[in-house]
């Protein structure tokens, strides 16, 4: 038998918790409806391989949708919030059809083939049931309800499939048992979730380049071998107005530089503060000045917390939805609580109003590096306002280069100055802005984007991966100016190292692109009757199939048996039949009374058997003072065998 | 070389897989699947719930594994075969549960163990399970769909899970087991195993109950047309029934009667004659019925081939049995043996007996020649069962009628094109049509 009532209840609270609830109320009421109507579907096979075809069909559509719509992690949580809507069609076809169970080739194509028919098969409620525990297990926002509820469906359902050899009062007992357990043991799992996440967090961190730590970066000097970024598109730019753009797109700067194997640059001061913004949209950086540009950049965050790539001279970011938006004195922007959308919209002027004003840190130099930049220019020994212009010829000679032959155990900036010669940006950079402050220039290390490739057809800037940059700012006449010593050559040769296939790449990354633009735009109340009329039609094609199928009324309750007469029936021997089988001692069907008592060993109850059979079979029938004899034997044999129970407990 | 080395890997993951199986059940195995499941989606926390249900599903397992202890179940099992079963037709046999412990006993299963015979990797290597071309590359290259089809067929026998009905206290209960032998021989059973649940119904406790026990399975049989009529009349057999084997002239003496005219003096029975005082003749009958010989021929490789012969054999024997006649079945296995029913000798059981647990047998075609020689005389008629046609068979066939016995000729046979110089009385019966052919005689 089937719990009832459970599966309306459990999609009702999927409902409420995924916020679906007027999709989860017909659900749930179709559901249950069945149970209140005996009209059922003599559907065939292949009636329900075609709802588990439309099933996959939905399912695919519904996987395109959202791939189209979230990333990550938000696709496959709607997905799944989604999956009892998804497969509500095919537990309806079956709950209202006479198969009980799904076999497996309905579901699994390749299985249609086989000759032999499909044995395994599934119950499907118990599946849509496990699908909306599943489902309503990806809000996270109720926290305190979704566990006892989830155990109370499972119990719910395991209940009427319980086995039959144990007392009710067991079965709870288990129950009990593992109810408390499994909140002990779901709590343990978090806590050991969170201290190993933290860790390994850690560890993580300190193993791999985070380009987007606002709070520090690590360079790849001294790696060896070919440093190949990808050519993969990660963001588009549209200038309003006229094409142009400026040529580098800031993410974060730093101050502080520490030596070692591979040189680690770091902010001095992590103290981000919040932007003021007008609403969850627009943030103000600075007072809007009369020739202000504008541009949209095509950039859909995947995290929900990132960092924001702009060009130095920001005045507004708009359109942009986040909780909150943060700024250091580095220039850094990071939003927290970023929603996926497809673009925002920024406002930009001249000059470099994020970055704040200098201090000291920003001509720290260390020791090593005092000692090792010496060799090239004297600290302090040099016209501070020459300084930019005797860097740039220092590095004139020196060559790009993605392929580094040799790993560097000791000092790769020294191995680059002074044997090498070349590297690739963070090369120079670093050393740039190290020698900046040699010649007591203060100056940081900055890292972002080249913006280089136009893109005539989209009228866009595209940005790639590999097109990542770093370079140095120098604070001089009381403003920072970029001073980038990569030579020229870098762009034109990271194009040549690019994929064969890049066109092709770019051909479907582009037209996927703006057909998510497209689809962006698109408003459901747009299709309003187009979609009427799609429905419409579904519903025609579903009533025409209901009304030509084979029905099917399942009968009632079977009706209990009536009791057929019985002569003697009144007879108080079948006490005694009846008291017995409580006890476990039935008698078989068809076995002689005589018969069973031997074999039970209750001899002492023959000679009331006589008087028994005589009622019932006698015609000339017993006397009156016999037959309340007997009803006295009975109900002291009876008794009697009470009190040995009671006594034996 | 590859499979060779994992082969050994495959009788104990059949083993273990058959062990799981058994201890859980449908919807457990469901719970277990979820628990994976849940388990892999619920991984990070912050994210999502559902790392409390695969709490939840883990401690009912736990759960449910620790309470198979509570209530072990007390009791003896008896298993009741029949004499004999069919190849490829379901029969039922009945194991009976008694209770004696203190509880009534509910909610128990029933699982009957024969021996499982696994496959040597020769015979691994060497067959192919049918259909085999149709599976995935993947699979025809493990090969462990065809070990399992090896392990059921050696086997010989598929049994179902039997629910034992409520046992009340020191009763007895009768369970009913259905099965489907596979082949045709012997089945050994070795034991009983009882799966007593726990109180979710997840999980089963086994216990085992050692009986050793054979079952005949007997060939499988096809329905023979009725029209079918065996080759040769009826011959005078020489000393009737009993004494089939006598040589000589001796008629049966039947009884005594009256004289009537024309009766021969010689047939007087004097000494009757002169105790009734008028004459009284001996009355005799010559026994006249038919003898005939089943031939069967057990030279093949084809495994498949050698059983629907030996089942064509079968059913032409079974359809024989109402015949008032005596059926030889000749055939070789050792030695050269007969197998003779019918008139108060053996019955055809007994030769399906000699059908289920025959092999096949190299160069069988010349001495059943050699046999048939010296068994001739007797034979009115013979059928000769053949898996396909060859020079040697011709031989037989040539010296049956050339000593004048009507012969009945079937070849069984794979593939029938194969077949040339075959005879034109030849009844040809290509392996998958076999069937038809029988009934349609």
């Amino acid at each position: 038998m089937k719990p009832r009532i459970i599966q309306g209840l459990a999609i009702l609270a999927w409902g409420i918790q995924a916020d679906l609830i007027w999709f989860a109320l017909p659900i749930a009421v179709i559901l249950e409806a069945r149970y209140f109507q005996n009209r059922r579907w003599a559907l065939t096979k292949k009636d329900l391989y075609l709802v588990a075809d439309l099933t996959s069909v939905a399912m695919v559509g519904m996987i395109i949708f959202l791939f189209l719509n979230a990333r990550t992690y938000h696709f496959i949580t709607t997905l799944i919030q989604w999956l009892p809507i998804l497969f509500s069609p095919l537990v309806i076809v079956l709950a209202y059809s006479t198969t009980e169970k799904m076999t497996m080739d309905i579901l699994i194509y390749s299985l249609r083939r086989q000759k032999e028919p499909v044995q395994q098969s599934w119950d499907m409620d118990y599946l849509l049931l496990g699908l909306c525990i599943l489902a309503a297990g990806f809000n996270t926002n109720d926290y305190s309800l979704f566990f006892p509820l989830a155990a109370f469906a499972v119990f719910w359902s395991l209940f009427p499939l319980r086995s039959t050899r144990y007392q009710t009062g067991i079965w709870i007992l288990a129950v009990c048992i593992t109810f408390i357990s499994a909140g002990f043991t779901h709590q343990v799992i978090r806590e050991a979730h969170l201290v190993v996440k933290a860790k390994s967090e850690q560890w993580i961190a300190n193993w791999i380049t985070q380009r987007t730590d606002p709070l520090k970066t690590r360079t790849a000097l001294g790696k060896v071998g070919r440093l190949k970024l990808s050519d993969s598109i990660l963001f588009r730019i549209k200038p309003i107005g006229d094409q142009s753009f400026p040529d580098l797109l800031h993410e974060a700067s730093y101050d502080y530089s520490s030596t070692g194997t591979s040189m680690e640059w770091a902010v001095w001061k992590t103290s981000f503060s919040a932007v003021p913004h007008e609403d969850d949209f627009t943030w103000r950086f600075s007072d809007t000045s009369p020739e202000e540009n504008a541009a949209r950049i095509y950039l859909e965050f995947s995290r929900e917390s990132s960092l924001v790539p702009v060009p130095v001279s920001l005045s507004e970011i708009h359109n942009l939805p986040a909780l909150e938006v943060k700024l250091n004195k580095y220039g850094a922007i990071q939003g927290n609580g970023l929603v996926p959308s497809p673009y925002f919209d920024i406002k930009y002027s001249l000059g470099s109003p994020l970055y704040g004003p200098p201090g000291e840190i920003d001509l720290y130099l260390d020791e090593e590096h005092v000692e090792l930049l010496s060799r090239i220019v004297d600290r302090a020994n040099y016209p501070a306002k020459n300084a930019i212009a005797f860097i740039q010829g220092y590095f004139s000679d020196f060559k790009y280069s993605l392929f580094q032959e040799v790993r560097v155990e000791s000092n790769p900036l020294e191995h680059f100055l002074y044997s090498r010669k070349a590297g690739h940006c963070e090369y120079f950079a670093s050393a740039t802005a190290l020698l900046l402050r040699q010649m007591g220039v203060p100056s940081r290390y900055v890292v972002g984007y080249s913006v280089q490739e136009y893109n005539g057809a989209l009228g866009m800037y595209i940005v790639r991966q590999r097109h990542a940059h770093a370079w140095a700012i120098a604070y001089v006449g009381g403003d920072w100016r970029v001073v980038d010593t990569t030579p020229h050559v870098w762009l034109a040769e990271e194009d040549n190292n690019a994929n064969l296939l890049q066109p092709v790449f770019d051909f479907f990354a582009n037209y996927s692109f703006m057909f998510r633009l497209w689809w962006n735009d698109q408003k459901i109340e747009d299709y309003e009757f187009e979609l009427y009329v799609i429905g419409g039609i579904l519903v025609l094609i579903l009533l025409w199939r209901i009304a030509t199928s084979e029905q099917v009324i399942i009968s009632d309750k079977e009706k209990e048996e009536n009791d057929s007469w019985l002569p003697g029936r009144e007879s108080p021997f079948f006490k005694i039949e009846d008291y017995l089988s409580e006890e476990g001692l039935k008698r078989y069907r068809g076995e002689v009374l005589r018969r069973w008592l031997i074999r039970i060993q209750k001899p002492e109850l023959l000679p009331l058997l006589g008087i028994h059979n005589r009622w019932r079979f006698d015609p000339v029938g017993v006397g009156a003072n016999d037959k309340i004899a007997l009803n006295k034997q009975v109900d002291n044999w009876i008794l009697s065998q009470a009190d040995q129970d009671s006594s034996i407990r | 070389m590859f499979r060779e080395f994992i082969f050994p890997g495959f009788v104990r993951l059949s083993r273990a897989s058959q062990r799981a199986s058994r201890r859980t059940s449908e919807r457990g195995r469901f719970i277990q699947i979820s628990a994976v499941i849940c388990a892999a989606i619920g991984v990070d926390t912050n994210l999502t719930l559902v790392y409390q249900v695969f709490a939840l599903l883990l401690c009912l397992i736990i759960v449910s594994r620790l309470s198979l202890r509570v209530l072990p179940p007390k009791v003896s099992v008896r298993r009741r075969l029949p004499k004999y079963a069919t190849a490829g037709q379901t029969f039922e046999y009945f194991i009976a549960v008694s209770n004696e412990g203190s509880h009534i006993e509910r909610d128990l299963k029933l699982v009957d163990n024969p021996r499982i015979v696994a496959p040597d990797f020769k015979q691994f290597k060497d067959e192919r399970e049918p259909g085999e071309e149709t599976r995935n590359a993947y699979d025809r290259w493990i090969g462990f769909h065809r070990f399992v089809w090896l392990q059921r067929r050696n086997t010989g026998i598929v049994i179902k899970q039997g629910d034992v009905p409520e046992i009340s206290l020191k009763a007895t209960a009768d369970t009913r087991m259905e099965a489907l032998p596979l082949r045709r021989g012997i089945v050994n059973f070795t034991s009983t195993t009882l799966l007593s649940p726990d109180p979710f119904g997840l999980n089963f406790s086994l216990t085992n109950f050692n009986q050793h026990d054979q079952l005949m399975v007997l060939p499988r049989r096809y329905a023979v047309s009725k029209a079918f009529e065996l080759p040769g009349g009826r011959h005078f057999q020489p000393g009737g029934v009993n004494s089939t084997w006598s040589i000589g002239e001796s008629d049966e003496f039947v009884s005594l009667r009256d004289y009537r005219d024309g009766d021969s003096m010689r047939k007087v029975h004097w000494a009757s004659t002169a105790k009734r005082d008028k004459p009284v003749v001996k009355e005799f009958q010559d026994e006249f019925f038919v003898r005939q010989a089943l031939v069967l021929d057990t030279d093949t490789q084809d495994a498949e081939l050698l059983e629907e012969t030996v089942s064509v054999a079968a059913s032409l024997l079974l359809q024989m049995e109402n015949t008032d006649g005596l059926m030889d079945l000749v055939y070789v296995s050792k030695t050269a043996q007969i197998v003779t029913a019918g008139r108060g000798y053996a019955q055809v059981n007994h030769q399906l007996e000699a059908l289920a647990t025959l092999e096949k047998c190299h160069g069988a075609a010349a001495r059943l020649k050699e046999t048939m020689s010296s068994h001739r005389k007797l034979m009115s008629g013979c059928i000769l069962v053949l898996p396909g046609w060859d020079e040697s068979r011709q031989q037989l066939l040539n010296s049956l009628s050339s000593a004048g016995i009507p012969t009945a000729l079937f070849i069984v046979t794979a593939d029938k094109d194969e077949l040339t110089n075959v005879p034109a009385k030849a009844n040809v019966l290509p392996i998958h049509d076999i069937a038809e052919r029988l009934a349609n005689l």
